[in-house]
């Protein structure tokens, strides 16, 4: 990073539309939007990892062993990036693996959806309605919704409020 | 002419130190690190793949389910049919309501093969621990008495009509006590249920159910081909009184 010798003096901070201060606070509310929604996604999966494991195998994408393994990493690494993403620290990195962890989450969907498989254990939809695989657009539209979160703090990683900007500016 | 000395506007110019390396290796490491855990905390959990503990009567020895009525001979050429069910499951209640009494018979005179998978992961989703497993191993307890079919008929009929409540133990007693179990089987029973006597074979068979690609309940299988949940068939299942001999013809021939 410390080659960018020919950058005119006094123009370190970024400038452009995108330096004004309402950029940042739209990344504090990209940060929080993601961050949140992974911590409470990852605590309520981490509470219950047969069942995610369970969920993750319904998918019928990865082997068994396979895909315990990742039903039981996943729920962790997406408190650890809720909890980066929350405190904004490391947030272009953060937002990296955020991204493609969504991008793995709309594809899966996408994937069980066009081979009309129903991952739902049928447990909860009680009162005799069937869950069915209508829901499917919903939650692939709220991924594309969280990935540009994801997408907007790769760009723009300089947030309001975040750790980064305390300790490194 | 020899070039101005540009140090000092490079280090003007030079952006900000970022997040040091050994912040970005060790937000790595971290990740990593949980990673091997999980891979090695799966393995691990996955290792025990012969079965060696107790075995009810109607079960295998290598912990694949229970066979109601056990003591039937099979006519010839009968199908199999498997049903993985959790005892807490509503959905699993609404098949017991619809087709269990058809079901039921067919096992009983012998025209099929039926075999339950008990599944515990609802006390998992529930968080109410081990409500499923006791209920799964009162059912074996029962079977050991002769009354597996008349047990699970009266553990549905007992489903907490709050999804999540869970069973006691006095629950599962009082259902073998509505199977029917009298005297000194009963005693037998109840023992059986205090100490958790089927733990092994439980948590086995709702291994072994999830190695059989079963990712909900109910799952009804077919001489081992599953109805798939969002066939038309699966929704009569569920929905529609009787419709189970109709279903078993259409998908085996008898």
């Amino acid at each position: 990073m410390s080659s960018q010798t020919d950058a005119p003096s006094g123009t370190s901070a970024p400038t452009g539309w995108y330096a004004h201060p309402v950029t940042e606070w739209i990344g504090v509310a990209a940060r929080l939007i993601l961050g949140i929604t992974y911590l409470v996604a990852g605590v309520l999966k981490a509470q219950q990892l047969e069942t995610t494991r369970m969920d993750t195998r319904a998918f019928q994408i990865l082997p068994y062993d396979l895909a315990n393994i990742w039903g039981t990493f996943m729920p962790f690494l997406e408190i650890v990036l809720g909890v980066l993403l929350i405190v904004g620290l490391l947030t272009r990195m953060t937002a990296v693996l955020g991204g493609l962890l969504m991008l793995a989450f709309i594809i899966g969907i996408a994937s069980v959806w066009s081979r009309g498989i129903l991952i739902e254990c049928g447990c909860f939809g009680s009162s005799g309605k069937l869950p069915t695989t209508a829901a499917y657009k919903w939650d692939i539209l709220r991924d594309v919704g969280l990935l540009l979160c994801a997408v907007w703090l790769v760009i723009w990683p300089r947030t309001k409020l975040s750790a980064d900007r305390a300790l490194w500016g | 002419m020899p070039r101005p000395d540009a140090s000092q506007k490079l280090a003007d110019s030079k952006p900000k130190d970022g997040p040091s390396k050994g912040l970005i290796a060790s937000v790595v490491a971290v990740i990593l690190v949980i990673g091997v855990v999980a891979a090695v905390f799966v393995t691990q959990a996955n290792k025990s793949s012969s079965y060696s503990g107790g075995v009810p009567k109607g079960g295998t020895s290598d912990a694949t389910g229970l066979r109601a009525y056990p003591d039937v001979k099979l006519k010839a050429g009968a199908p199999t049919v498997d049903l993985y069910e959790d005892f807490q499951c509503p959905v699993c209640n609404q098949l017991e309501k619809s087709n269990g009494e058809q079901i039921l018979a067919k096992a009983k005179s012998g025209d099929i093969k039926l075999v339950w998978h008990l599944m515990t992961f609802l006390q998992d989703n529930l968080q109410n621990a081990p409500a499923s497993a006791i209920a799964a191993n009162g059912l074996y307890c029962a079977a050991d008495a002769g009354k597996a079919a008349e047990y699970h008929k009266a553990n549905f009929a007992g489903q907490p009509t709050k999804e999540g409540a869970g069973y006691s133990v006095a629950d599962i007693k009082k259902f073998g006590k509505e199977a029917g179990i009298t005297g000194g089987a009963l005693d037998t029973f109840n023992k059986c249920v205090d100490d958790d006597k089927y733990k092994d074979y439980v948590a086995k068979t709702a291994e072994n159910a999830g190695k059989d690609d079963v990712t909900s309940t109910p799952t009804v299988k077919f001489n081992g081909k599953a109805v798939s949940n969002t066939s038309q068939e699966y929704n009569q299942l569920l929905q529609q009184p009787g419709s189970f001999d109709a279903i078993l013809k259409q998908k085996t021939g008898k």
